[in-house]
């Protein structure tokens, strides 16, 4: 019993807006780069344009994700990378997600 | 929801190695490494190279323009074709250290290597033994595996400068001609392999 209010209890701690798989998605492809491209993050999430923008938005409206716009060869580039706040929360989001994994495997 | 959560942490851990890869899967870094190898080859142990040898301040200078050019034009290189041949196909990234305490061990060798020529003390480099820098080299390709998010074709290479090392000693050369052997074999081993990638890459994806 007490076991089981551990669980829920880390459940509850996850960030829902890291849980959500798109946005986990490009938060996990942004942590393994120091900055990407849109069209970077567009062929590694297997996003839609629409949804990336959306999931980006997001992301960067909770300060997760920062935005930067430059050209190069004058043409428009957009390139993002992750905030302190934002590899923050995703680490924390994956330390949570193992400690329910391994509780469930130490019950089984 | 365990089994949820057991699955997206799998696929956590899976994306963040195939990112890790990606930064490899054009052998464009394979390409500039190679090059490396042969330009260290030719100017720091060719006999050809002998007149940047020495001991005085003004030749300690040329080597270190000489180290700098080298791995600054690698590096320009290296930028160049991928802003050339991969962002156009698969957009722009730079890639973060998968293992930083590899990256810093792998750096270190390097900068140690490049010191002794700097400081002119290659006559350590050619007293080690040729199994010894066989077992250096063999480290650098696993530890090219583990920083690249193993990448396997780094762990099917490694061998190759064990074997250099055993013709080394079955030929019994000297130590100078062992390291040159060595640097050069590395040198076409790491060049070969990244054409090869680079030639299925451009195939395999489209502007």
């Amino acid at each position: 019993m007490m076991k089981d209010k551990k669980i829920i209890k880390d459940i509850i701690a996850l960030e829902r807006l890291v849980h959500e798989p798109s946005r986990l998605a490009i938060l996990t492809i942004l942590s393994g780069v120091k900055e990407a491209d849109f069209n970077f993050l567009l062929n590694y999430s297997k996003l839609t344009r629409g949804n990336l923008s959306v999931h980006l938005s997001k992301l960067e409206e909770a300060g997760y994700v920062n935005i930067n716009k430059r050209f190069i060869n004058k043409m428009p580039n957009t390139v993002y990378n992750l905030t302190k706040e934002g590899h923050k929360a995703f680490t924390e989001y994956l330390t949570n997600m193992e400690k329910i994994i391994k509780r469930k495997k130490k019950e089984k | 929801m365990d089994e949820i959560s057991e699955r997206k942490s799998e696929n956590v851990e899976d994306l963040k190695k195939k990112i890790h890869r990606a930064w490899y899967e054009d052998g464009i870094f394979e390409i500039g490494f190679g090059i490396l190898y042969l330009i260290v080859g030719l100017v720091f142990i060719s006999p050809g190279m002998k007149f940047l040898h020495g001991p005085r301040l003004s030749m300690v200078f040329l080597r270190l323009v000489v180290v700098l050019a080298i791995v600054g034009g690698i590096f320009w290189l290296i930028r160049k074709l991928k802003e050339k041949v991969v962002w156009s196909r698969l957009g722009y990234s730079v890639v973060r250290d998968y293992n930083p305490k590899m990256g810093l061990i792998l750096a270190g060798v390097i900068f140690l290597f490049f010191g002794f020529y700097i400081l002119d003390l290659r006559f350590l480099l050619s007293g080690i033994s040729t199994f010894l820098l066989g077992f250096i080299m063999f480290f650098l390709f696993v530890a090219h595996y583990v920083q690249t998010g193993k990448t396997i074709r780094f762990l099917v290479l490694s061998p190759i400068p064990l074997l250099v090392a055993g013709v080394n000693y079955l030929l019994s050369l000297t130590p100078d001609d062992g390291l040159f052997l060595m640097i050069y074999i590395v040198g076409c081993t790491f060049l070969i392999s990244g054409v090869i990638v680079y030639i299925k890459f451009k195939r395999k994806s489209t502007v």
